[in-house]
């Protein structure tokens, strides 16, 4: 009886263990079918992900919080509904550039804040490629009566950008047979939808969210792509914005960049009667870098130094980095930018405005 | 698709569910499909490289063994050319071209031949070998020429190594992928071990030291002598947790499907001297440029002069294996040099340590050998990692200026101020725990494998060892979908 029973037992152990292999072995290979599912098919991953910023929704918590997952940074930024209230064809000024002018952070977008203050219509031209000439084409603008015409950059990008603006084409829509060769292949080799899916489905996420905070808070690691940030203000910095004002920009690259500029200016006068102010927004890091808590911070003066290279070929544009810099020198000043977010915050927005305002002679 | 990333987590253990899932005689077509996926997940189309290779060295094999005589030969050598002019089509023309362009503007004569703008197959040079050694091993009549084409497509693309190794020979992979492999759960496991520890030398040492070496070596000139010879050593650990760490990682995953595949690195910072460096450091390599090139030319059995030759030319051959730059082959040239420095100092040495007697000063005789064998490797590893010859010889006199600011270079704080990451001082002492863990494992692993040494520990201690790894690689591992050095080659 006492041996049959340890036969038995013995049995049950090992069929036992073989059966929580299998179970185990089963679990990993349907977890990664998930993720695979999760990942390439994005209608029923956005079902499995945890979302926390949905487009439609009234707020959200800023693209900083969206990197980083930081429970530190995770404030709300409502979102202010902006009407559309003119057109191209029946505004008096016309806007087109980046994220900045199209964030509704807490207050409304920039047309509809310089229309109220200058008291002149403006019209804000839909997101394209951001290569103006190309664009107004395509969006099928006709030469008309002269208009002012609003151009905006964030500033990592403006040398990338003012490459572009002698390109007078409007871009093609119809895709080569290149084209969809090479975008089946990125859907069917890439992965990084997959690797979104992994780290934000609902299994996965409450664990990590926990490990990224605890780093956070007892070694003050932070997601690699912030690579440097302020305690006060309060404030994270991307690895574009820190890299670019600490790179070494040659006088060559400025004045060529001006020069591109110039050439603008002058198409949009003549093509379109469109009569140019070119807007810088500078990067949070640009103002801030002697906050860099790592206290390394420098910046490679660009956006002086560009202004001055316009100003030389007689490029009209607004000045906003001068009037952000004196008035967060004053340390008792609050903040300019988001502590979550990369764009300005409302005091930001405004301030920009009135720069905007003062250089189209607005009292 | 790299083994660091989420899309490899999703992959491996499909395609091992897959691989058994399946009858035995369907498995091979499963491997060659998911290599096929896994090489494509790089750059698609240059997949058709690999598959020129294979279909060349498929009938040249078949052909080299049906022919009789001279015609072998004619056939060896017709697909040495045609995997040699790949490589060289891809890895080296630009190298070349531009070389002979300045020679030639030199002698004041015009060369309009335009560099080619073609990126580099991932892995090219370790595919090409592989695939090199079957032909030379058919024609030595040492293998068998394989008749079915998609055996011999895995053998070239099998996805554990097709990247970076290791460079296997038919005679040890060919004949197992006719093998039946049952799914055993105890070599599972022991092929996931592997695969956790080369995954925590990646992610935990490897891609945290990059943070310094990068930096340093990016801007040279910002840096003292300290933080030169820091960032050096950083590279020296760099590079092995990189390489030795995918090596593991393609071993442990072959494993756990059954395969068998050769061990790539034995400890190797260890290493008493430099000719027992090169017997620890990419075998697969070393073995490679042993069989087909050093021992054909004569290797050691002939004059002394013509050794040295054979010695100088096989390591400035393997320089230029790693790297179309004369960096590379100034690399591979002091490592020939060493060796051959090191065979005749090799007499001298034993003799003296056969004289010391005390155990102590013995043991502190081998610390510093490993020392000194390390310090060189050190030098030619500069070569390895600068980006010219005169940023290397730059770096390698700057190691001796500035040493009056040591203390802010090894606290930290330079590093602090200059390198991009929010918590660099954390991130350091981490770089230098990692290091010091490694070193630690390795010694007290001796010469056994780890998992050997592992396995010999009680149950509980397993447990707290994989456990440790794991949490380590969830926690404090750098994901930043960095590739492995070796790729580039």
């Amino acid at each position: 009886m006492g041996y049959l029973k340890i036969v038995s037992l013995f049995i049950f152990s090992f069929s036992m263990k073989r059966i929580l292999i299998y179970v185990l072995c089963l679990a990993v290979v349907l977890f990664s079918v998930w993720i695979l599912i999760g990942g390439r098919i994005n209608r029923l991953g956005r079902q499995w992900a945890v979302s926390y910023e949905i487009s439609n929704t009234s707020y959200g918590y800023g693209d900083y919080y969206k990197i980083t997952d930081l429970n530190d940074f995770k404030i709300r930024i409502d979102k202010v509904s902006s009407p559309e209230l003119h057109t191209a064809t029946s505004a008096q000024i016309l806007l087109m550039g980046d994220s900045f002018f199209y964030a509704k952070n807490d207050s409304e977008v920039f047309a509809n804040g310089l229309e109220k203050k200058i008291d002149k219509t403006a019209y804000k031209f839909p997101d394209r490629t951001g290569v103006p000439i190309p664009d107004l084409k395509s969006l099928n603008y006709k030469k008309g009566d002269s208009k002012i015409f609003i151009l905006e950059t964030v500033e990592r990008y403006t040398l990338k950008r003012a490459a572009t603006y002698r390109e007078t084409d409007p871009p093609t829509t119809a895709l080569s047979f290149r084209d969809k060769v090479n975008k089946l292949c990125r859907d069917v080799f890439d992965g990084k939808d997959m690797e979104y899916f992994f780290r934000h489905n609902f299994l996965i996420y409450p664990l990590r969210q926990w490990i990224i905070n605890w780093k956070y808070r007892y070694l003050g690691m932070v997601d690699y792509r912030i690579l440097a940030r302020s305690f006060s203000p309060k404030m994270l910095f991307n690895f574009e914005e820190v890299v670019f004002a600490r790179e070494e920009i040659k006088d060559e690259g400025i004045t060529k960049a001006a020069d591109n500029i110039k050439f603008l200016a002058d198409k949009l006068k003549k093509d379109f009667n469109l009569d140019l102010v070119y807007m810088i927004m500078p990067n949070a890091y640009s103002i801030y870098y002697k906050h860099d808590a790592s206290g390394g911070g420098s910046y490679n003066n660009f956006i002086p130094r560009l202004h001055e290279e316009l100003k030389k070929r007689g490029v009209k544009f607004a000045d906003v980095y001068s009037r952000y810099r004196n008035f967060a020198d004053k340390s008792d000043n609050p903040p300019l930018y988001y502590a979550n977010d990369s764009h300005f915050v409302p005091l930001g927005k405004s301030i920009a405005i009135d720069e905007v305002a003062k250089v189209l002679g607005a009292k | 698709m790299l083994f660091n990333s989420v899309a490899f987590l999703v992959f491996f253990p499909i395609v091992t569910f897959l691989y058994f899932a399946f009858p035995p005689r369907y498995r091979w077509f499963i491997l060659l499909a998911a290599s096929s996926y896994f090489y494509m997940c790089f750059v698609p189309k240059y997949l058709l490289i690999l598959a020129f290779t294979i279909l060349v060295d498929y009938f040249a094999g078949i052909l080299i063994e049906q022919a009789q005589g001279r015609r072998r030969k004619l056939y060896l050598i017709a697909s040495l050319i045609a995997n040699v002019g790949v490589l060289f089509f891809f890895k080296y023309f630009n190298f070349f071209n531009y070389n002979a362009a300045g020679i030639l503007e030199f002698l004041g004569l015009n060369y309009a031949i335009r560099d080619l703008s073609i990126l580099l197959p991932i892995g090219l040079s370790f595919h090409t070998f592989q695939s090199m050694s079957y032909t030379i091993e058919v024609y030595r009549g040492k293998q068998v020429a394989e008749k079915r084409i998609g055996i011999f497509a895995l053998y070239v693309m099998f996805y554990p190594q097709l990247v970076a190794g290791p460079i296997e020979r038919p005679q040890n992979l060919l004949h197992q992928f006719y093998e039946t492999h049952r799914f055993e759960w105890a070599r599972v496991v022991s092929g996931l071990q592997l695969m956790l520890w080369g995954l925590f030398k990646k992610v935990i040492i490897a891609d945290r030291l990059a943070f310094f070496v990068n930096e340093v070596y990016g801007r040279p000139e910002h840096y003292p002598g300290p933080a030169l010879f820091i960032a050096t050593v950083f590279f020296a650990f760099q590079i092995y947790c990189d390489f030795s760490g995918y090596s593991d990682m393609a071993l442990g995953a072959a494993e756990v499907m059954g395969f068998k595949l050769m061990k790539n690195f034995d400890r190797p910072y260890f290493s008493k001297s430099i000719s027992e460096f090169w017997r620890r450091w990419h075998i697969s390599l070393a073995t490679w440029f042993r069989d087909y090139l050093y021992i054909p030319l004569g290797g050691n059995r002939v004059s002394r002069p013509r050794w040295l030759g054979n010695l100088m030319l096989t390591f400035l051959i393997s320089g230029l294996w790693h790297g179309a730059s004369w960096n590379f082959v100034v690399w591979g040239g002091l490592n020939g040099l060493y060796l051959a420095v090191g065979t005749f100092v090799e007499k001298w040495k034993i003799r003296t340590v056969d004289i010391i007697q005390n155990k102590m000063i013995k043991s502190l005789v081998g610390i510093l050998e490993i020392s000194v064998t390390f310090g060189l490797v050190c030098v030619a590893w500069v070569f390895f990692r600068a980006t010219s010859i005169a940023g290397a010889f730059g770096i390698l006199i700057g190691i001796f200026t500035g040493w009056g600011q040591w203390f802010s270079v090894f606290s930290g704080d330079l590093f602090v101020k200059n390198i991009l990451i929010v918590a660099t001082r954390v991130e350091y002492i981490f770089a230098w725990l990692g290091i010091l863990f490694l070193v630690v494992v390795e010694r007290l692993q001796g010469e056994n494998d780890l998992r050997a040494s592992v396995g010999g520990w009680p149950k509980v201690l397993r447990w707290v060892w994989y456990s440790f790894l794991f949490l380590a690689v969830i926690f404090f591992g750098v994901f930043k979908n960095s590739q492995f050095i070796y790729f580039q080659f």
